[in-house]
Formats: structure tokens, sequence, C-alpha cells
């Protein structure tokens, strides 16, 4: 106890003293108190200040965000969205809009993607025109755009929300000098308050305006960006058109370059053959005036004969050189190629002899071609033999035909393609650099003159077509001949259209009528397959298929339409079938199982046919059970 | 493993898409359809379509849940106005009842007994926890408290009362497809189930204690010979007129600990005001035990000491249980230790150190509170300034 009373600092004082003592104590403890409440008014106002720091802090943080994210928006709708969830997770709101402005002659509308649509009046268009900065809606009309505010408001009591906006912030987005969006957020009247997000006012304003314009710059880029990808891609497509050019370009220069040189030499072929022509005619008169005269002995007669003889066949030679040089004169005229070739094949087997085969392969459908067809005949003959003399131990000629594209000239007009393919030895690039070059040939001295080929090129050139070779040593050689068609329009829009389309064979042996028919029902988008006659319409059938109407003459030579259409129908036995007679009446063959709606009399006109040809089509199934 | 949990949330702005969006995703991670549903969510919604969209979306689950001041799930916490989260429960061992009960605001007791008698008649010998969601700005929980704990002895309580983001107007509570205000909302856990349960504080003594006044029914009137508020308004910057979250986040009474539970707790139990009576200088204390003629202390938050006693607490917890863990964990956080006390970093400090202590698959879901109800020894207490953890465990206890 004693020691206790030894530590107190007050031992020994007097009362008086202690009581002044205990008052400077009290003195003390009020003042540490007040510097208490003090500091702890000031770690109020610090944690205030660190809060709002710590807000302002967060929405900086947020926009930045915001705009390093928007390069990678591409869309204004995702730059948008962007901008409005930044608003959502910023401020205390209960909706947030995206709208688009947009101005159709004197309205003004509204439109998000939801789709929200609010039409706003005059006078809210203008001020919506000339709004630069935030505007902040509190309160009921007459506050600006208060109107826009309540439409939606009710297109959320449509959708079931109950809204009734207290405050909204109304922000515009400016392209290119006009009001283009517009970002309003709404925050419904009787929800809670929150300590922690505000609500946008006027203090945010700036903060707004900083977005606003973000997202009018990053709307800009993306418009940029877009437009550049647009040019980029213009340039390479216009790279690519010139790469093809160029390739056109170089290929032309080829083709120039050897149609000059194959040219000069045609003309220098020519100019000979005229000239031996004018010799052979000397050589060829005398030796006949020779070899009649009397006087002459017999061994001199027979020598006359071999000098004739020779200068008959210099005579084939120079008719060839003619052809080449395209100084021989052909009967041009329109003719199917595939009755062409069928026929000549006969022939062709006979030639070429029986170690090699020959196939046909002729596609069916338009053949038609404005040509002379002897030449065409001589230039066959001229590649299947060709075909034959690089097979000398027999093999394969194929000759197919096909309506399509060069290969040199993938985006020209259709033409027709015929080649005529071998298994033989083949050409390396040398020989086929000069294969058309008269007088150039492979073969042993003797075994060949040189002509044959540019014989071919001569008449196609003169034909206005092309030939090509496809070869190597050692895997045979291709030629393909590519020949303008009769009537390229009718081709072209069968071609392109030929999935879709309906097909009719047309049967006519008369070949003016056939070709008006083909070329009627063509415009009219049909598919047309043409034949000559009974034979060749069963031949077309077969090879085409898929054969939807067949419009015949009755009476041809040999098999005519009748017998022709009965054996159509043990094939299809509902073929539809729309017959074309130049006989009326009584004079008109009978036809058996054939009613009135399925005849056409001679003459029709284009409208006739076309009408008649879509009433057969539609009542097919009635006329077909009628046969 | 017969208890599975699913958490999920949603910021959507929209009150139908919120709620409908937190359930579907608490049921993807459920992987089927739940027994029941615990639901916080802020105020920012509408709190009626937001129940009828998390209803609408799983119609046979039972639900219960309160309005938070903000929303705490996995890595996050939200005390934004849109923010809602769904526990997704379903179990075969694990029995979920739920219930609310009227007339807590006017007569706290009674609302006890009612709550008392319901946990008897469904849980029978069964109940293992009883969570508890209250009015927040209403009602004298600690005169609830007492009657569940003389009428539940055998039963754990732990929960929080409502809130409404700091503003100190209106809370809400939840029970299947009802919204009140000054009611409790219970969750009855019955079955093969634990509860463990942890709480802690973060605030410091502030000057010399001091003596209550007049004071009934949790309205303290008088402070040291004067009225309560001008004793709190001296502490408070820019002479307030009125009670706020900014100030009342700064000031707090703690009660001395009963002396039969010294040491298992701090010294203090923290209580804070949560209404002003301006006419008459008075406080009111949702906690209620504050008596005429008690010693109290002046307090103020520690955020070192908040970070620190959490993650104790939490670990505390997670070694309760070392060979399983927890099925699910519930977090009841006072608002006045989140946003307003850390920013936006509030995460950072509250949420994430508890987290870190248990493994990252426990499902986790709680709510920032206006008042923390958690057991110290074996009695229940109204606390503020505090968060209580409460992991689940399968098993008998």
């Amino acid at each position: 106890m004693s020691e206790e009373q030894g530590d107190s600092p007050h031992e020994g004082m007097s009362r008086a003293q202690l009581v002044a003592e205990l008052e400077r104590l009290r003195r003390d403890n009020t003042a540490l108190g007040q510097q208490v409440k003090l500091l702890v008014k000031t770690e109020q106002r610090l944690y205030r200040s660190q809060n709002q720091v710590d807000l302002q802090l967060g929405r900086v943080r947020a926009l930045s965000d915001y705009v390093l994210s928007c390069p990678s928006l591409p869309t204004a709708t995702e730059i948008l969205v962007g901008a409005n969830a930044l608003l959502a997770d910023q401020f205390h709101v209960d909706r947030v809009h995206t709208l688009e402005v947009v101005i159709e002659g004197d309205t003004m509308q509204l439109r998000s993607a939801t789709p929200t649509i609010v039409s706003v009046c005059a006078k809210e268009r203008r001020l919506i025109d000339d709004l630069v900065e935030p505007l902040f809606v509190k309160g009921v009309d007459p506050q600006p755009l208060r109107g826009m505010v309540d439409a939606l408001d009710r297109l959320d009591r449509d959708g079931g929300v109950v809204a009734e906006t207290e405050d909204a912030a109304v922000i515009p987005v400016r392209v290119v000098g006009r009001t283009a969006w517009l970002m309003v957020t709404r925050r419904f009247s009787g929800r809670a308050k929150n300590l922690f997000r505000d609500v946008p006012s006027l203090p945010h304003a700036p903060f707004l305006m900083l977005l606003s314009g973000h997202v009018e710059r990053a709307l800009e880029n993306a418009r940029l960006h877009r437009d550049l990808q647009l040019q980029a891609a213009e340039v390479e497509q216009s790279n690519r058109k010139l790469k093809v050019s160029l390739e056109d370009l170089a290929r032309t220069q080829h083709q120039l370059i050897e149609a000059s040189k194959m040219e000069a030499l045609g003309r220098l072929a020519g100019g000979v053959a005229h000239d031996f022509n004018n010799l052979l005619t000397v050589i060829l008169g005398t030796a006949g005036l020779m070899e009649d005269d009397p006087r002459l002995d017999s061994g001199l007669r027979e020598d006359c004969r071999a000098m004739i003889q020779a200068a008959e066949r210099a005579s084939d030679l120079t008719r060839q050189m003619l052809t080449f040089g395209r100084r021989r004169a052909g009967t041009v005229q329109r003719f199917e190629l595939h009755p062409l070739l069928t026929e000549l094949s006969r022939l062709l087997r006979r030639v070429i002899g029986e170690d090699v085969a020959l196939e046909l392969r002729l596609e069916a459908g338009y053949d038609e071609l404005q040509a002379d067809p002897a030449q065409l005949e001589q230039v066959m003959m001229n590649l299947v033999l060709n075909a034959r003399d690089a097979m000398p131990g027999g093999g394969e000629v194929i000759v197919e035909t096909a309506v399509g594209r060069p290969k040199d000239d993938p985006s020209g007009p259709l033409q027709m393609l015929l080649s005529v393919a071998d298994s033989g030895r083949g050409m390396d690039a040398q020989t086929q650099a000069r294969v058309f070059e008269p007088f150039f040939t492979t073969k042993d001295v003797g075994e060949g003159s040189g002509m044959g080929l540019a014989t071919v090129y001569g008449i196609i050139q003169q034909l206005g077509g092309q030939v090509s070779i496809d070869s190597a040593p050692g895997q045979g050689a291709r030629f393909e001949v590519s020949l303008p068609l009769a009537d390229q329009d009718l081709v072209e829009t069968a071609t392109t259209e030929a999935s879709t389309r309906i097909t009719v064979l047309v049967v006519e042996d008369e070949a003016s009528i056939r070709r008006l028919v083909v070329r009627i029902l063509g415009r009219q988008g049909y598919e047309v397959l043409a034949a000559s006659d009974g034979e060749a319409g069963l031949r077309r059938f077969d090879e085409r298929g898929g054969v939807d109407l067949v419009l015949t003459d009755v009476v041809m030579p040999g098999l005519d339409g009748v017998g022709m259409v009965r054996q159509l129908r043990q094939r299809r036995p509902d073929l539809p079938v729309l017959f074309m007679s130049g006989y009326s009446g009584d004079h008109r063959p009978s036809i058996e199982g054939t009613d009135q709606s399925m005849l056409l009399d001679k003459p029709f006109t284009p409208a006739q046919l076309v009408e008649r040809v879509e009433q057969v089509l539609a009542v097919g199934g009635a006329a077909r059970r009628a046969l | 493993m017969t208890t599975t949990v699913g958490v999920g949330t949603s910021r959507q702005l929209s009150a139908e898409l919120a709620g409908r969006g937190a359930v579907h995703s608490a049921v993807q991670n459920l992987g089927g359809p739940p027994d029941a549903l615990v639901v916080f969510a802020s105020t920012g919604y509408d709190q009626r379509e937001l129940l009828a969209a998390i209803r609408a979306e799983a119609p046979t689950a039972k639900l219960v849940g309160c309005s938070g001041e903000g929303v705490i799930a996995r890595g996050l916490c939200d005390e934004g106005p849109y923010i809602v989260g769904v526990m997704a429960l379903r179990s075969d061992v694990i029995r979920a009842e739920v219930c609310m009960v009227p007339g807590y605001a006017e007569d706290s007791a009674k609302a006890g007994r009612g709550l008392a008698q319901w946990v008897g008649e469904v849980g029978g010998d069964e109940g293992r926890l009883l969570i508890v969601l209250a009015d927040g700005l209403t009602g004298n929980c600690t005169r609830m408290l007492e009657v569940l704990d003389e009428q539940l002895p055998e039963i754990p309580v732990v929960g929080g009362t409502s809130g409404d983001g700091m503003m100190l107007v209106e809370t809400h509570q939840y029970c299947e497809g009802e919204v009140a205000s000054g009611h409790v909302a219970a969750l009855l856990l019955c079955g093969d189930v634990q509860a463990v349960i942890a709480v802690s504080h973060g605030c410091t003594p502030l000057g010399l204690p001091s003596t209550i006044g007049r004071a009934a029914d949790g309205w303290v009137y008088e402070i040291d010979g004067r009225t309560a508020w001008d004793v709190f308004k001296e502490y408070l910057d820019g002479d307030p007129e009125d009670l706020n979250a900014e100030g009342v986040v700064h000031l707090c009474v703690g009660e001395p600990l009963r002396a039969e539970h010294a040491g298992e707790y701090d010294p203090y139990v923290v209580n804070t005001p949560m209404q002003l009576d301006v006419s008459q200088g008075a406080l009111f204390f949702p906690g209620g035990r504050l008596q005429p003629g008690q010693q109290v202390q002046l307090m103020r938050r520690d955020p070192d000491k908040i970070e620190r006693s959490a993650r104790e607490c939490a670990e505390q917890l997670s070694a309760a249980s070392p060979e399983a863990d927890a099925c699910m964990v519930f977090q009841f956080d006072c608002a006045g230790r989140g946003q307003i006390l850390f920013g936006s970093g509030a995460a950072q400090h509250t949420v994430d150190p508890v987290q870190e202590a248990f493994p990252s698959t426990v499902p986790w879901l709680g709510f920032h509170t206006y008042g923390e109800i958690a057991p110290i020894g074996g009695t229940t207490y109204f606390h503020t300034y505090t968060v209580a953890l409460c992991a689940l465990y399968e098993g008998r206890p």
C-alpha cells in the first residue's frame, strides 16, 4: 500500500493542489476528447473523399476499358451495346436504350433493335437535331423530350413492365454533324435508390459527353475500317481481273503471233498454189492434147499419162494449199453436227482399219453449226487419219462433242467443242508448236505431205473457230476444235437455265420449220432438242433423256411422227405429245388415240404454238391418259 | 455425395431477366431440379417482379430469402442496385423447410415464439440449423433471439437482417412467392447436416466508457446524461440533421460481453443505431439489448482488424472439419464493412480472405446485412459490424 502511495504523483499534495490537478486533468480529458472527435470526423471526410475518388476512378477505368475495346467492335451495334453496358454498370438506371435517329421525309423516328420505334413530334425533332450535349429529363411535361420518354414508358407497359420514368438522360451521338443515335437512360419512380450508384444528372454531363465522343469516334473508325476493307477487296478484285486480263493478253499475243505466222505461210502457200495451178493448167492441158495426139506412140502415150497423173496429184496438193491459205471458198450452210459425225464415222471406220477403234461420244443437245459440211468432213477425216498414223500398232480414237467454252477462252461465248483424241505416241512441245505448219511432218519421206493438219487449221480459221492440241510424249494427243454455234443466244439461254427448264423434242423433216419452231420455243425459255425425222427423234430422246414434251410432224420420210410416238410411248407411257400437221379436216391422216387437243394445224403463229405447248404441258396428265 | 448445391448470380437491369438468369445458372450448376432456393437481391429491382420470375423458373422449389445491401458469392461482392444471387439445393439427406412470420416489427418476441413453434412442427428432432432473415430496419432482434434460444436450445441460429442499398427506407423478406417488410423469414435445415458458425468484428474502442440513461425496447434516449443523438452527433462530420448511412457506419456502441462468455469472443458485442427520433434525440438499436445504467463503449471501425479477424474466423471454420469439404457456406457480412469502407476493392478485403480458407469448389452465397445473427457460447447474439460465417457439412453432429 505504501509502495503504491509512493508511486502516486499526487503524494504530498494539499487538498487545494489536488483540486487544481483534478481540474487540469478534466481540461486535458476534454481536449483529448475533442481531438478524438476531430480525428473521427476527419476519418469520415477521408472515407467520403475516398469513395468519391473511387467512384470517379471506376468510371474513368470503365471508359478506358471501353475505348480500348472499341477497335475490336466491328459494328455500330456492338459499339453502342458496349456503351450501354458501361452506362448500366456505372450509374443507377433501370433501362438503357440505344435509339437510331431515322429521318424519312418529314418524320423522325427513333428505332432500336428490339424493335422499339418511337415517333417524335416536330418540336422534339428540332431539339434532337440540335442536341450536342446530354439532356436530363426530370418531372412531367413540358420538360423537353418528356414525350419521347413517355413513349418509351408506354412501350415498357405494353411489354408488361410497370414503368414510369422519374429521371432520364438523353445522350446524343453525332455522326457527320447530325444526331445519328440517342443513348437514353431511364430510372423508374418508386424504385429504391442506392448509395453507391448515381442517377445520371447534370454533374455527370462531362463524363457522358466524353463517352458520347468516344462512341462517335469509334463509329467513325468502324466506318473507315469497313470502307478500307471494301476498298481492299475492290483492289484485290481489280488485281485478280488485271491478272486475268494480262493472261488473256499474253494468250492473245501468242495466238496473234501464231496467227500471223500461219497467215504469212498461208499467203505464201496460197500464192504458190495459185501460180502452180496456172502452171499445172498448162501442163495438164498440154499433156492432155499430147495424149490425144494420134501420132503419139504407145510408149510416149504412157509417159504422157504418167505426167498427167503426177500433175493431177500436184493439183490435189495445190487445192490443199489453197484451203490452208483460205483462198478456197466453201458452201456455208446450217446443219446438225451429230448426224454428220454419225454418218461420217461409218466411212472413217473403214479407212482407219480394224486395229483402231473409233468411239463417238456426242453430247445430247444443241448441235447446229453454220459452216461448210464438206469442209468439216475433211477436218474430221484429216484429224482421224492423223490419229491413226500416230498409232501404228493400233489403239483407240475418241471423237467427242460438247457445248462449252474452250480452255483458252473461259470467259468467251459458248461454242461447239469437237475433239479427236488418240492413245498414240503423243508429241513434245516443239512438235506441237509446228504441227499446223504446211509441209511439216514427222512421218518418213513420201509417207505424208505435211498438209493434213495445216488444212485443218486453215478450214477452222476460215470458219471462225480455233484448234488446239493437248499432248505429251507417250500420252497420246487430243485435238480440240471450237466452232461458233449457229444460234448462240438460244444455246446460252439453254445452257444457263437447263437445269430448271422444260425440255421439248422437236421432230420435223422440213429444216426451215424445224429451225423456226426451235427458235420460238427457245425464246420462251424451253430447252429444245431437234431432230429431222422419226429415227433421229428416237435417238435424241434416248441420248438426252428427261424430255418433257414431244412436238412432232405427222408425215415424215422414213419413220413418221405417229410411228415414232408409238415407240416413245413404250419407253414412257405418260409422255406428253403435240402433233403438227399440214393436213386438215378429212385430209388429216388418222392418228390413233389422239384427240383435237393434241393436234396443231399448220400454218401456226408463234403465239399459237406457245399456247398449245403450254396447254399440253398443263393438261399433260389428261392427254397421257387419252393415248 | 448426396447433397448438391449450385449458385447463380445475375446483374441484368430487368428484374425478370435477372431472376430467371440467376436461377437458370444456379440450377445448371446444381445439375438438376432444386428442392429449395435461397435468394438474396438488391432493392433496385421491383421485388415482386423479381420473385415471380424466380418462381416461374423453379416453381416447385421452396424459396426463402431477403433483400440485401449487396450480394456476396464466389469472388463477387456487389453492392449496386442490380444484383441477385440464388443458391439452389438438392439433397436426399438434408431437408429444407421455409417460412415467414409476420409481426416481427411490432412484437419481435411474439414473432420468435411463432418461429419456434413452426420449427417444432416441421423439424421435430431433426432440426439442425435455423437461418433467420429478419427485417433490418425494424423489430427487436435480441428479443426474438432470446425466445429462440429459450425454446430451441438445441438448434443453432445464424443469419442476418435485410438491407436496402444503404438508403435505410424499406427492406424486404421473401418466402415462397411472398415479398414482405417488417417480417422474419427463415430456413430450417433438417437431417444429416451439421453447421459450424463463427463470427468476428473489426471495431476498436473510442474514448472512455459511457453510461446508458433512459432506454426501452431498443430505443436509447440518453447517454451520459445527454440525448443519445447529441452524443453521436459530436462524432459525425458535417453536423448532420438526420441519421444517414455514411454517418452511421463510423460509430457504434460496444456492449461488454456477458461474463459467462468471456474469452470466447472479443470483449465487446457491437451494436449500431439504425433509426433516429429527432424530436426526442433517441436512437434505435435493432439489437435491443441496451438497458438503463448499462456501461457501454463507443467504438469505431478498424479496416485492418476487419480483414484480419474475418480471415481468422474463416480459417477456424474450415479447420472444424478437416476431413471433408463443406457442402455450402453462407456469409452474412455487415453493410458497414463493404464498399462504404473499402470502396470498389471491398471484395479483396472482406470476401477473398474468407473464401481463400475454403476450396474454390465450395458453393458460397451471402449478403451485406444491416445486422448479423450468430451465437457466442450458447447464446445467440444480434451483432453489427461483424461477419457471421456458417459452413454446412453433411453428416450427423
